[in-house]
């Protein structure tokens, strides 16, 4: 491993920063749970679970990525790689959703 | 004067301030990214295709209806306290992982050793648990291309029809063959269904009673499997095989990635074993580690794609 200035953190965080993500994932997974039972009970609506179910997984992948992965430490020089998958994946949704979704979605109107 | 002007050149770096390691793990891991949002859009463009079950469409041939929507979790027989215990083990399985690393930074062998096992035995409940899922799935029937869909359309639902009487036949004529005891109350309504299949042909004495249809068949179905889980009958569930299809690619890629990491933490064992692991693996430990948190990434948008939404 090469130790110019920016390793200086390569080994990653402390003790108490992992433990801490581990926490908050196991808290974010009982949310979506709790979330899920909720719509369910029709406490909330559909949608909302959905946004928050969603929004849970967002955030407890970035944990993921930003300290157990130490992209923390390493986006600076990673983030050329990682980047264009992040804009590719979601046009890989959207250009088919013309054809499929809404071509459904209008069949189902008539 | 040359000497003065060779110190003001900035040195010129070949490549990334990274290891080769990590730039190759980490190109690895984006073309995996593709591979997965391949499966996951895929799932999510056919899921916004199809409507929900508060916008169910009927189908009806004759006057038997059915309600069409994308299957529950509910209606496939996935119990969101595996995922949800399943999500977890894989959280503590990555916090072992980044905590092996750790240990082995401060050379802290038996440390690290210790926790690769932990991760290694948890990857294997992981693995259990899915193998649990996957039985259960296969005892219901809810396999790609054996479920009853689409039986509005009449080629494909006199099929379905078929295949109930072939299925039907052989638990009327050779119950202990599918473990089904004569004298159960299964086997009566099965043998209920036989019969009615076809209906009654119209003879003097003989009231006339019509064939049933296909999705009369589907929901009768349905019923006799909700009654009796021992029949083993092609359930009657619209989107099931394009659901079934979805559920087993992804559960199933991922499940192999999962594997391929269990077989990684498997030979740094036999390392530590054979007294040959140590500091000079922190980097193998630190590579696997990000493969092992990425499949934990997607099992972490797997877990409410499947069960939750």
């Amino acid at each position: 491993m090469s130790h110019d200035t920016h390793d200086e953190h390569a080994h990653g965080a402390s003790m108490q920063a992992y433990m801490a993500v581990f926490v908050a994932l196991s808290v974010f997974t009982v949310v979506s749970f709790i979330a899920n039972w909720a719509t369910r009970e029709k406490h909330i609506t559909a949608a909302t679970a959905f946004a928050i179910i969603l929004g849970v997984a967002v955030i407890k992948a970035c944990l993921v990525a930003v300290i157990f992965m130490h992209l923390k430490w390493d986006w600076r020089k990673l983030y050329f790689m990682i980047a264009p998958a992040f804009i590719l994946a979601p046009f890989l949704v959207l250009a088919l959703l013309p054809d499929i979704v809404l071509y459904w979605k209008n069949l189902a109107g008539k | 004067m040359s000497a003065v002007h060779h110190d003001e050149t900035p040195a010129l770096h070949m490549g990334l301030p990274l290891t080769n390691g990590k730039l190759a793990i980490w190109l690895f891991l984006v073309t995996e990214i593709m591979f997965f949002a391949g499966l996951i859009g895929a799932y999510i463009v056919l899921r916004f295709s199809t409507p929900s079950i508060d916008e169910a469409r009927i189908v009806s041939v004759g006057s038997d209806t059915a309600k069409v929507y994308w299957p529950t979790p509910h209606d496939v027989h996935l119990a969101e306290i595996y995922g949800a215990v399943n999500t977890f083990v894989l959280i503590c399985s990555s916090l072992t992982v980044v905590l092996a690393h750790m240990a082995l930074g401060k050379k802290q062998v038996s440390k690290a050793t210790i926790y690769i096992a932990i991760t290694l035995i948890l990857g294997c409940v992981f693995m259990g648990i899915k193998a649990v899922e996957y039985k259960a799935k296969f005892d219901h029937g809810i396999v790609p291309g054996r479920i009853g869909d689409h039986l509005e359309n009449t080629e494909v639902g006199y099929q379905y029809k078929d295949k109930i009487r072939l299925q039907l036949r052989q638990i009327v004529e050779t119950p202990e063959a599918v473990h089904v005891a004569k004298d159960s109350a299964a086997y009566k309504h099965a043998d209920e269904l036989y019969k009615a299949l076809d209906g009654v042909e119209a003879k003097p004495g003989v009231a006339f009673v019509p064939a049933m249809t296909p999705i009369a068949v589907g929901n009768k179905v349905n019923h006799l499997l909700h009654d009796h889980q021992e029949l083993h009958l092609a359930p009657y569930i619209p989107y099931g095989n394009l659901w079934a299809s979805c559920y087993f690619a992804m559960t199933g890629f991922h499940a192999v990635h999962v594997l391929g990491g269990l077989v990684i933490f498997v030979i740094m064992l036999f390392k530590a074993a054979a007294g040959t692991f140590g500091p000079q693996h922190e980097g193998f430990v630190e590579l696997t580690g990000l493969y092992w948190h990425f499949v934990d990434i997607v099992w972490i948008f797997l877990f409410p794609l499947l069960y939750l939404v």
